[in-house]
């Protein structure tokens, strides 16, 4: 029986706006660009982990509903970690009947952890939570979740007034390749945000680089690096468009800068590719000026 | 700006002392023992004779505006009709010029008063008044110019002269007691405020004191001689006659207009005060107004007065205050204004004239002196009857326009946009509402402007204006584009008195929003009570548990125990289930178990 309804039927249909029916989510948006295309579900390592013992799972659900903050984050994060195709159920009964902060952010990540579909309505209900880390946690859990309905609330949450919940936004749409988020992803580069540039210098068709530099000026350096450093790591870009960034970074001071160009020297494959020569030798010129 | 005061120089031009000026008009006893007898006062005014619609010996209506700028200072003669300047000549001007058939006079700011030829504008005479003295106030006819002054020996006392408008020759010389107000003329006849009560007519000719009009129940600061007659007032305005020479409010010869909250019911200048003889920003703040005997009884022309406010004109029923137009004039201020006719008659600080029909609004002349090399100080107009019919412009949609005022980047006119803001809650129609809604979220406006908006568009209960409240509620903060969260407590408010039941969506949806502060929370819950609403039962259901036990909401459960009473209210048993287990359950904040088991228990809370 699905844990969800078993929540609805043994507390007599509490919290059934929330369990036997699913929270409202909003829509992805549609790919309207010819070059945008959905991302691919990140695959799930399938292994096979033997389902939770019957009396271990009602301990630990119990603890999370009980009134010990400190043992329910505990069984939470027991949950979370055992893989087991039955350790949803109880973080999800435990978030959808509410509970406290601490005990809410260690379910989610939990769920998270166990990629869990079924959760993907709930956390999107908790990624709009008042509380700055359990929206945070909810984005990061609903970023690990192969599930295309997690990413409405990821883009939803870029636009959160809260830097480190539109980080986690940025970076969980950059892991799933979520081209659909270039759009909003450069809106915040333009503004200035540090976290959307690196997921935005991950996910720019190679294309509108060129354009994205032009903001250069209008925004910080360091944004701009994190830009560039992302652009230099993709495998997708042609060498000419790195060799122009390194020139670009090239011209950027400071440390941030150097160390965009001392990762990609370190992460690049050794193939003789003229970006990483111009990078080496930016390297060499900054390593003699005193 | 400084009173007038004589030179006690030499005087430019001989003037000639003529004998057989009426002498003090006596004691205070004697002065007014027979204020207010209609029959002197109707006698007093009869003798006006009639000196046409426009004063100015050209016939023509004219304006005559000082300037001042790059060329210096100057006095300009513009004709209206043939819309072009007919003489402009160095001068300074510090106060109004006064307009005679043969010349204008004008006062310089060391106190002499100069007369310049209506043809050419060329110096005709100069007077400087009597040492010792202190000029209060001046006035012209079409034959004559009058001059009160304050003899620094009789502080409470004053005198007036006058003298032939086309030579400078003094005509007589009055002494009156009581402190004395500017004069107004015309026709022949000279009216004096005195002790802020009483109006004296005196014979332009001769100085004979003919009638003492008294105000008994309002001062009298100010006179005016127009070709409709003497009005007299301060807050509101009468028509000197019989029936009105002891200043009886109700004897059909008084008007006031009910005015917007904002406008000084200022109607003239203050003629006991010097300085407001001089052009200043009086003349851009203030009622504009024509009264008229209509059916016996004195009333504003059209029912109309016009409030002109620095660059803004309304048009107000003068009875019911309502705004029925508006007029924005672009950049610069409006110096001048006056009601001719049925022209509202301007002059901008750049030298554009406009006229606005005094009904609709609607801009109906257009001419400028302007040449980007000065600006206007101030205007006198002797346009009595001016009457442009073009049509330059349509009449601005009164919406259009006092959008156009909220929007103004002009910070100087905060009560003017709250005024706007008063008078677009009035206006029906979608067009209205949205306006209201933009002015509630504006940044660039001042807090209470956009409380004001707030305010106006919840009592506004504009059932055409759903549409615009759920666009606005379909809005959410976004800082990636930088938008805020819409006014959600008001929205819920407007759209609970429209019992909008079909907006409840959209409004429940801020319910899972970070940013959906906790007023809004409580005002949605208020509002889908009122509609009845049980399909948000829901939304706050998740709401409820959500945040039961967050330590965050325990300075204010208020949020919960809204969010608590949808569910008592609208909720079934399934809801009440989840009551129940939200009571028992000790990660519930005490405040929202007290309140529960209040309702649900019968509990004392």
């Amino acid at each position: 029986m699905d844990a969800r309804v078993r929540a609805c039927l043994a507390v007599g249909a509490v919290a059934g706006a929330l369990l036997c029916a699913p929270a409202s989510a909003p829509a992805a948006p549609a790919s309207s660009a010819a070059k945008t295309k959905a991302a691919k579900p990140t695959p799930v390592r399938t292994r096979r982990v033997a389902p939770l013992p019957q009396e271990r799972l009602a301990n630990l659900g119990a603890t999370l509903l009980g009134g010990d903050s400190a043992a329910a984050v505990a069984a939470a994060q027991e949950l979370g970690g055992s893989g087991a195709p039955n350790a949803a159920d109880p973080l999800i009964e435990a978030l959808a009947l509410g509970t406290w902060p601490e005990v809410a952010q260690a379910a989610i990540l939990a769920l998270g952890r166990l990629r869990e579909s079924r959760a993907v309505p709930l956390l999107t209900l908790y990624a709009g939570n008042r509380n700055e880390v359990t929206r945070t946690a909810a984005v990061t859990a609903l970023a690990q979740i192969p599930d295309d309905r997690a990413a409405g609330a990821l883009f939803e949450r870029l636009g959160d007034a809260s830097p480190k919940v539109r980080a986690a936004a940025a970076a969980g749409l950059a892991e799933r390749k979520d081209r659909r988020a270039v759009n909003r992803l450069t809106k915040l580069f333009a503004r200035g945000d540090e976290a959307a540039a690196a997921a935005l210098g991950a996910l720019a068709p190679a294309d509108a680089v060129p354009g994205l530099a032009e903001l250069q000026g209008r925004v910080s350096d360091d944004t701009f690096v994190a830009l560039l450093g992302e652009v230099l790591k993709r495998e997708d870009v042609p060498d000419p468009l790195r060799v122009d960034v390194v020139d670009l970074l090239a011209k950027i001071p400071g440390v941030v800068a150097t160390a965009a160009l001392a990762e990609y020297l370190a992460t690049a494959p050794a193939d003789g590719r003229p970006s990483l020569g111009a990078a080496q030798r930016v390297m060499d010129d900054r390593g003699r000026t005193p | 700006m400084k009173p007038i005061r004589g030179s006690g120089g030499a005087v430019a031009l001989a003037v000639a002392m003529l004998a057989g000026a009426c002498g003090p008009s006596g004691g205070a006893a004697d002065a007014f023992r027979r204020a207010g007898d209609p029959g002197e006062v109707g006698a007093a005014l009869a003798r006006a004779r009639d000196s046409g619609a426009v004063v100015n010996g050209s016939g023509a209506p004219m304006l005559f505006a000082a300037i001042t700028g790059a060329g210096g200072d100057q006095i300009v003669a513009f004709d209206l009709s043939a819309g072009r300047v007919v003489w402009r000549q160095l001068d300074q001007v510090a106060a109004r010029v006064a307009v005679s058939r043969a010349v204008v006079v004008f006062a310089r700011p060391d106190g002499v008063l100069a007369a310049r030829a209506m043809s050419g504008g060329a110096l005709r005479w100069t007077l400087s008044v009597p040492a010792g003295e202190t000029t209060i106030g001046y006035a012209a006819d079409d034959g004559r110019v009058y001059v009160v002054t304050r003899p620094a020996a009789r502080p409470r006392g004053c005198a007036l002269a006058g003298y032939d408008a086309a030579t400078g020759a003094r005509s007589f010389r009055v002494e009156l007691d009581g402190e004395c107000g500017g004069p107004a003329a015309r026709g022949g006849i000279v009216a004096v405020p005195r002790r802020s009560q009483y109006v004296t007519f005196v014979d332009g000719g001769s100085g004979r004191v003919l009638a003492d009009l008294i105000s008994r129940e309002q001062a009298a600061t100010f006179v005016q001689g127009t070709p409709r007659g003497f009005f007299f007032g301060s807050t509101g305005v009468f028509l000197a006659s019989r029936a009105t020479a002891s200043g009886a409010r109700d004897a059909g010869g008084y008007v006031a207009a009910k005015l917007p909250s904002f406008v000084r019911p200022i109607y003239a200048p203050d003629m006991y005060r010097p300085e407001q003889a001089a052009y200043s920003a009086l003349d851009r703040n203030r009622v504009v107004w024509r009264a008229v005997e209509d059916g016996g009884r004195l009333a504003f022309a059209r029912g109309v007065v016009a409030v002109h406010h620095f660059r803004f004109f309304f048009g107000v029923d003068a009875i019911g205050g309502a705004v029925r137009w508006a007029y924005v004039h672009p950049r610069v201020d409006a110096i001048a204004s006056a009601w001719v006719g049925d022209a509202l008659l301007f002059v901008a600080a750049d030298g554009e004239i406009g006229a606005l029909d005094a009904v609709t609004g609607r801009r109906t002349f257009r001419a400028s002196f302007g040449d980007g090399t000065f600006l206007v100080q101030g205007v006198t107009f002797d346009a009595e009857g001016f009457a442009p019919r073009g049509d330059v412009e349509p009449a601005a949609d009164l919406v259009d326009a006092l959008a156009e005022i909220l929007w103004d980047p002009d910070k100087r006119f905060s009560d003017v946009k709250l005024f706007a803001i008063e008078e677009l809650a009035k206006q029906p129609g979608p067009q209205a509402t949205r306006e209201l809604l933009k002015a509630m979220d504006a940044r660039a406006l001042p807090y209470l402007i956009s409380q004001k908006a707030l305010d106006a568009l919840v009592a506004r209960a504009d059932p055409g204006a759903l549409d615009v409240y759920t666009t606005a509620l379909r809005q959410h903060a976004d800082y990636a584009d930088d938008r805020p969260a819409p006014r959600l407590s008001v929205l819920a408010r407007a759209v609970a008195t429209l019992k909008a039941t079909q907006a409840v969506p959209e409004l429940v949806e801020h319910l899972r929003l970070p940013d959906t502060d906790l007023d809004a929370v409580a005002e949605i819950s208020r509002a889908v009570i009122a509609m009845d609403a049980v399909e948000a039962v829901p939304a706050f259901t998740d709401y409820l548990l959500q945040y039961r036990a967050d330590p965050e909401l325990l300075e204010r459960p208020d949020a919960l125990i809204a969010a608590a009473n949808v569910l008592l209210r609208l909720g079934g048993a399934r809801e009440r289930a989840a009551l129940l287990y939200v009571l028992n359950d000790d990660k519930t904040l005490q405040a929202v178990r007290l309140h529960l088991r209040g309702h649900l228990l019968g509990g004392d809370e």
